[in-house]
């Protein structure tokens, strides 16, 4: 859980990711059997995240089901350099749940009363209940020094899988507004990080 | 074609990381970035938030019969890749009713000349089966009967036959799936099945594109189980498992038998 910020090219690798290396070699070589090793690893991670973009427990237990599977059929090809097998894995399951509720979505817009509050994203109490966790706290923290207005972008995007036009459209702002928001977001919470984290060399 | 020039990409990177763009822009970015000999720094700095934000959800124990459904979907598939293999083993037969150019240009055309091949096989020995059944009780009747249909299915034209073998639970299963093409039905027969314990049953799976569906329960007589199979759509692969009376709505024990049709 100790994985630095990734921005700096010469990040070094941590123990973990070293270890889920060796996992990802032994599943390469035949040995089927060490799915279970990242299962066990990640499978708390993997769900919430996959229930978080789903809110259906049936579609994110598919979702996590078919991201191993994932990580299982191209452990051989898992390249290194391509930041840690846990953010790989994480980005298939966000990858895959995106996919899934944008399937579910009907192509033509929801009205907008449809849209359901934004999650914890948006409640700015969450982040002090969390003080406890270094990982998630740091984020939080770094998530906290952005407006609320960058949050929800943030979270429409990457948490419900609208796109910026659909954005827009729902809060009923300029396209251009809705862009400039996600990369202060964006920017916002890397300089956070950064300066919480390992600094980069 | 693409008109997007790096100054465009760079206004979109946000949008781009986040897969928050239209279809049309997330293609043409990515067209860019593939011809590109810029480098383009700002992908990484802004998609270097992404990992973070997918720890922010707080972490959640997932059912657990997940993890049996996970290892499941991976033993069949294990199995599935063994299929070609084990079908050869078992026929003694190499594909060499094909030109050996022919071969090398359509490998799966071999491989599915081979299961034909081993399921042929199969099928005559299993004729065999079907005679020493004739004339004793009604279930063995019944046996009988759908192994007949089951063999004749497997010799239609444009037939999907696969073998079906026995995992390390159970080694000497065998048998074979045929599935008809055009009436989305078929059968399953599966020989040297082990007994079953009591309160337990066989349940037959079809699993296509990772989704598990039941194919029913099946009913064995003297390690012979026949069961008639209607796949609404591309079945990948045929799987069976144990499991209590009445079956399961999801696998909860490991394979004991598996074959690829859509292989």
């Amino acid at each position: 859980m100790n994985d630095g910020p990734e921005f700096a090219p010469g990040r070094v690798a941590s123990a973990e990711d070293a270890a889920d290396r060796a996992v990802l070699e032994r599943m390469a070589g035949g040995d089927h059997g060490a799915i279970e090793i990242l299962y066990e690893r990640y499978k708390k991670m993997a769900y919430a995240l996959a229930l978080r973009i789903t809110t259906d427990g049936t579609l994110a237990e598919d979702v996590v089901q078919d991201a191993f599977m994932g990580v299982w059929r191209n452990a051989g090809r898992y390249a290194e350099g391509r930041g840690s097998v846990k953010t790989w894995l994480l980005s298939i399951v966000h990858h895959r749940a995106i996919d899934a509720i944008r399937r579910r979505r009907p192509t033509v817009e929801l009205p907008a009363g449809d849209v359901s509050p934004p999650a914890s994203l948006m409640l700015p109490d969450v982040w002090a209940e969390v003080a406890g966790r270094l990982d998630r706290d740091a984020v939080l923290v770094a998530l906290g020094t952005l407006s609320q207005v960058q949050r929800e972008a943030l979270e429409l995007g990457y948490f419900r899988g609208l796109t910026q036009r659909q954005i827009a459209s729902r809060t009923a702002t300029p396209l251009g507004t809705v862009k400039s928001r996600m990369r202060l977001g964006l920017l916002a919470m890397r300089q956070a990080l950064v300066e919480r984290g390992p600094q980069p060399s | 074609m693409n008109t997007m020039t790096c100054e465009m990409v760079r206004e979109l990177a946000a949008g781009f990381v986040l897969g928050a763009l239209e279809p049309a822009e997330m293609k043409a970015v990515g067209e860019h970035l593939a011809d590109c000999l810029d480098p383009h720094p700002e992908l990484a700095e802004l998609g270097g938030v992404l990992p973070y934000l997918a720890e922010l959800p707080e972490p959640l124990e997932p059912p657990p019969a997940l993890k049996a459904r996970l290892l499941a979907s991976i033993e069949a598939e294990v199995a599935a890749r063994r299929v070609p293999a084990a079908a050869l083993a078992a026929s003694g037969l190499m594909p060499i009713s094909i030109d050996a150019e022919r071969a090398r240009r359509r490998p799966l055309f071999s491989r599915r000349v081979a299961l034909q091949a081993a399921a042929v096989l199969i099928v005559g020995v299993l004729a065999g089966w079907n005679l020493l059944l004739l004339g004793q009780t009604d279930a063995a009747q019944h046996q009988a009967r759908l192994l007949r249909a089951a063999i004749a299915a497997a010799g239609a034209p444009g037939a999907q036959v696969a073998s079906i073998s026995g995992t390390a639970a159970q080694p000497a299963a065998s048998g074979f799936v045929a599935l008809s093409t055009t009436s989305h039905s078929g059968y399953l027969v599966v020989e040297g099945l082990a007994a079953v314990p009591a309160g337990k049953v066989y349940q037959a799976w079809y699993v296509a594109r990772g989704v598990t569906r039941s194919a029913g329960l099946m009913t064995t007589a003297d390690g012979l189980a026949v069961l008639a199979l209607s796949a609404a759509d591309a079945v990948e692969v045929v799987a069976v498992t144990i499991e209590p009376a009445g079956g399961s709505a999801q696998p909860t024990t490991p394979i004991v038998a598996a074959g690829a049709p859509g292989a």
